[in-house]
């Protein structure tokens, strides 16, 4: 074991690049499954601290005498017992458990038989059950059985989704290993010429990763635990705290976890995999004769194809270029595909990313383009039973009220009736809406498409034909006429009356609980036209499909409102806030007017500006870890390739040497090296822009299976990944380039006749 | 007494049109305690057969017996220990161990047999090399000819039964060649060792119990110099 210490140490003292490199990608590997660990358990520990301040308990008896609560105390499983006296001399007594109680139920039913606590076996009745158990909390706490199905219901997504990274990070630090120069591998070979035997070759790879680790693994660690917390502070910028938390709750919830034995498991699995490493690399050195990787005359080239698309665009160059990457075609394609799994990393999730952050926003009212909260309360005005002349409508001065406020910057207003006309071809149209509108329906119906203004509506007394054509009703029409039937109110005594009539058209409808009977009578009717417009807008689908007939409020209020019906009519409001600050005030005036008004129960359910902050925090506080992980991946992509294409150059030090001695010039090589990063980044670019493309059609496909019918049509952009996967090829590229030129530079200060030497 | 033998020897690189017979259809033995120098135009095959012989090669066919064992029949780690005991091979160009120096180089093998390298014999060892100076030294911080002792150290330190050497004295002056040889032959002489050296050097075959000459990997002469 001596003789395999003092060589593993050696080599890693001898050759620092290598090692240097290896320490950096164990540490990055440790640090990003640290971060995922301490993400959980932050998240883990806030919840549990959001649970606990609002009962701090495992289980409360509300009334049992202090000398229970002392003998509750007294019991092994019990933590602490925390009593409060009640009015009439009993305790209430909150109750922390330190043992794990597998059914908790079963145990308050022991604890009553044991103790005599009749509050217990009592039924279930809110009023009068004196025991309140805190699932949450003993589930938080992994105290009974469902917290710990939770636990490992848990700790299985965990392991899913460190899994894929585990797997990526494997890749990392294999290819730190594998990627060892030639010199390394010839090493190994006279050692096992000079009579090693192969479990000799492996330890000395894995003293040499225990090394490595003893530096990287702690590295990792504390990098991850700084990076984590780093994101933790920046999530907080965003106000996510204050979005859920009260100022009070904020410093008893929100605070930074780490778990000793998550970050155990972290430092473990980047030993582990390093051994594992270690030990594939021992294993692949064995396999080969060692005077095959004495002589190491692996990196040839076997065959040359004589089209060479990187000959014709860059000549010799590309020539050289392009069989230094077949040379050593695993080396070649671990680059690729390394950097190709980064891209595509890169390009789909922000994709996901972007759509989960759509369905988010889509879910609030709010505009996508400009991420901008327009809520509104809509609602049904009762406009007070049969209207007659004794009863005229009664929304235009509520109307008038409401913008008094000064709250609302919009309300729109609009009273609609479906009828039947007759088209110029005698063929009947349904469905035409005969509305109703306010100046403001007016311009959100209509918006920038509208043929006049709302006052020259009024003007010319109204009948805009929408999204009628002229086969319907023909271009020279002045009026419009149709028959439709008149509801009129009729007592109870009529409609019983008439009930056994088959002929009679009667029937009845509930309003405010109350019956109102009607009987309908034909009636013609006929309405002025005084202009037309087709509404072409394909976001508003509704509109720009259904035909209407608008006329101005002013007509309804002058006495169209009678034409129809004289049953009662409701109006329907949709009043948007003027801004955030005036919502309880609006919320309160509308209220307090409720006599009248009908809410509209979803929206008063929550302050939709409240509901938008916490989304917005949520989203910024996604985009911030997001970030972050994106920043791991950029960082694991460099790494590996700083490794691999430096390894690369300083494998070929003297043949680039020998070629600078037959004449080759320094802009020469650095040229050439130029098209060599080129052509893996064009690879890998090409096969992430395709990879990358397939899993999001697959994603649309599976989406489509399960039938998210009003997402399909705008789920992906299909140029935005590709434009992120470039621009990433691009700043890869960069770094390849600076990647080689680092080591060629540091090259270029010895003399030619040092690097020609034989490598010693 | 045959202590190495070969039966119908045969290494081929490459397939088709670049197939290359580094050696073709060779059998010869060498006794115990023979000095035998292979001579031959460069590219005959000569390092070849050495790297076979050593264990470090494999063969395309054919059997190589040392001691009456199948070399190449044995598994991973057998042939392993059979490289660090019984065979001591100088390379052409050396291949030392970087991270070593001088004295540590040449005790390896002992040491990754799980011994204690013999204090006076490393002692009488690197005054015999003229090495007592470096023996601190990096390969690094040697010359060709100092690297060259250095592996041909190595070679011998552990005293195995067989010494194979790829143009040992390719590096050294006359006076350090006469040197070496002498130390091959008494080392040869005191523990009655096999050796098969690889030489360009007439001189050196000479001084051999035994000339084989090999010309495109097969043996076209084999003569005893009657020393
Ligand atoms: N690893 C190898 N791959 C392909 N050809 C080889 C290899 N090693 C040796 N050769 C070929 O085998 C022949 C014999 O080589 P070698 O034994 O080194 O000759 P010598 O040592 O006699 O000069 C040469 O033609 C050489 O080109
Ligand atoms: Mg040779």
């Amino acid at each position: 074991m001596r003789f395999e210490r003092t060589l593993g140490m050696r080599y890693v003292r001898a050759q620092k690049r290598h090692s240097v490199l290896t320490v950096c990608s164990i540490m990055i590997a440790v640090a990003l499954i640290t971060m995922i660990c301490t993400v959980y358990t932050t998240y883990q520990g806030i919840t549990r601290a959001a649970i606990y301040n609002e009962a701090p308990y495992h289980m409360l008896f509300e009334h049992i005498t202090a000398e229970q609560a002392a003998e509750i105390g007294r019991l092994d499983e019990v933590e602490s017992v925390e009593t409060e006296p009640n009015e009439n001399g009993t305790v209430k007594a909150m109750v922390l458990f330190c043992q794990y109680l597998d059914n908790e139920y079963i145990w308050a039913y022991n604890l009553q038989q044991k103790m005599d606590l009749d509050c217990l076996i009592k039924p279930y009745d809110p009023q009068t059950f004196d025991l309140i158990v805190n699932t949450k909390l003993l589930e938080a706490d992994n105290l009974c059985l469902h917290g710990r199905a939770k636990l490992v219901q848990n700790l299985a997504i965990l392991l899913v989704c460190l899994l894929f990274f585990v797997m990526a990070l494997r890749m990392v630090i294999d290819t730190a290993f594998e990627i060892s120069s030639k010199e390394r591998e010839k090493q190994f070979g006279i050692l096992q010429s000079l009579g090693a035997e192969p479990r000799q070759i492996v330890r000395i790879l894995s003293t040499e990763g225990l090394i490595l680790s003893v530096f990287g693994i702690p590295l990792g660690l504390l990098l991850g635990v700084l990076l984590s917390y780093l994101t933790y502070r920046l999530v907080l910028t965003t106000g996510i705290a204050q979005a859920f938390y009260s100022a009070g709750d904020i410093d008893k919830v929100i605070s930074f976890h780490i778990n000793p034995l998550l970050l155990g498991l972290s430092a473990a699995v980047g030993l582990v995999w390093v051994f594992f490493s270690a030990y594939g690399t021992g294993m692949r050195i064995i396999k080969k004769p060692p005077l095959e990787a004495i002589t190491a005359r692996a990196e040839t080239v076997d065959k040359v194809s004589r089209f060479n698309p990187l000959a014709a665009f860059f000549g010799w160059k590309g020539k050289l270029a392009s069989r230094n990457a077949k040379r050593n075609p695993k080396r070649f394609f671990v680059t690729v595909v390394s950097l190709t799994v980064s891209l595509t990393m890169f390009a789909a999730l922000s994709s996901y990313m972007g759509i989960f952050k759509q369905s988010l926003l889509q879910s609030m009212q709010m505009d996508e383009t400009t991420e901008e909260i327009i809520p509104y309360f809509t609602f049904a005005l009762n406009d007070g039973g049969v209207l007659n002349e004794d009863n005229p409508p009664r929304f235009p001065e509520l109307i008038k009220q409401m913008r008094d406020t000064g709250y609302f910057s919009r309300i729109e207003n609009s009273n609609n009736q479906f009828v039947t006309i007759t088209c110029a071809d005698q063929s009947q149209h349904e469905n035409v809406h005969l509305t109703y509108v306010n100046e403001d329906s007016y311009h959100s119906l209509l918006g920038d498409q509208q043929p006049f203004s709302y006052e020259e509506l009024v003007k010319r007394g109204g009948g805009l034909l929408v999204n009628i054509s002229e086969d319907e009703i023909p271009a020279d029409a002045k009026t419009i006429c149709f028959e439709e039937e008149y509801l009129s109110q009729i007592s109870e005594a009529e409609y019983e009356s008439k009930e056994s009539d088959k002929e009679s058209k009667i029937g009845f409808l509930t309003h405010n609980g109350e019956t109102l009977y009607y009987e309908r009578t034909p009636q013609d009717y006929e309405f002025p036209v005084c202009g037309r417009c087709m509404l072409d807008n394909s976001e508003d689908e509704l509109n720009s499909e259904v035909s209407m007939i608008v006329m101005p409020e002013e007509r309804w209020i002058g006495g169209d409102c009678y034409l129809f019906s004289n049953l009662q009519r409701d109006s329907y409001i949709a009043a948007f806030l003027k801004d955030e600050t005036v919502y309880e005030p609006a919320l309160q005036w509308l209220k307090a007017h409720s006599t009248d008004y009908l809410f509209d129960s979803e929206n008063d359910a929550e302050n939709p500006y409240r509901v938008y902050i916490k989304m917005q925090s949520t989203v910024s506080a996604i985009n911030i870890g997001f970030t972050a992980m994106m920043i791991m991946i950029g960082l694991i992509a460099i790494v590996n390739m700083v490794n691999i294409i430096s390894t690369g150059i300083l494998n070929r030090k003297r043949e680039l040497a020998a070629m600078q001695c037959v004449g080759m010039t320094r802009g020469q090589m650095y040229g050439m090296t130029v098209i060599e990063c080129l052509q893996f980044t064009l690879w890998a670019a090409v096969a992430a822009s395709v990879l990358t493309l397939l899993l999001l059609f697959l994603t649309t496909h599976l989406l489509n299976i399960v039938d998210l019918s009003e997402m399909k049509s705008k789920l992906f952009s299909w140029t935005e990944p590709l434009i992120k996967i470039w621009g990433g090829g691009i700043i890869a590229f960069l770094f390849a380039i600076l990647a080689s030129f680092l080591p060629l530079h540091q090259m270029q200060k010895e003399p030619l006749v040092e690097q020609i030497r034989n490598v010693e | 007494m045959e202590f190495l033998t070969i039966e119908h020897l045969r290494k081929t690189y490459g397939k088709g049109e670049t197939e290359v017979r580094a050696i073709n259809d060779l059998s010869f033995s060498v006794p115990k305690g023979q000095m035998c120098a292979i001579i031959g135009p460069s590219g005959s095959g000569k390092s070849t057969l050495l790297h076979i012989l050593g264990g470090v090669d494999r063969p395309t066919s054919g059997k190589i017996w040392v001691d009456g064992e199948d070399v190449y029949a044995k598994n991973q780690k057998d042939l392993a220990v059979f490289r660090r005991r019984k065979v001591g091979l100088i390379y052409q160009f050396y291949n030392l161990i970087p991270v070593l120096n001088a004295e540590e180089n040449i005790t390896l093998p002992t040491v990754m047999d799980g011994r204690q390298p013999d204090k006076e014999r490393l002692e009488q060892m690197l005054d015999l090399l003229g090495l007592k100076k470096r023996r601190d030294h990096l390969p690094s911080q040697m010359s060709g000819g100092q690297q060259q002792r250095v592996s041909i150290g190595r070679a011998l330190f552990t005293s195995p039964a067989v010494i194979l050497g790829d143009e040992p004295t390719g590096n050294l002056d006359s006076k350090n060649t006469a040197e070496i040889l002498a130390l091959l032959r008494e080392s040869n002489k005191k523990f009655e060792q096999t050796m098969v050296i690889i030489t360009h050097d007439d001189d050196v075959a000479a001084q051999c119990d035994r000339i084989i000459t090999l010309s495109d990997g097969k043996l076209i002469k084999d003569e005893m110099t009657g020393l």
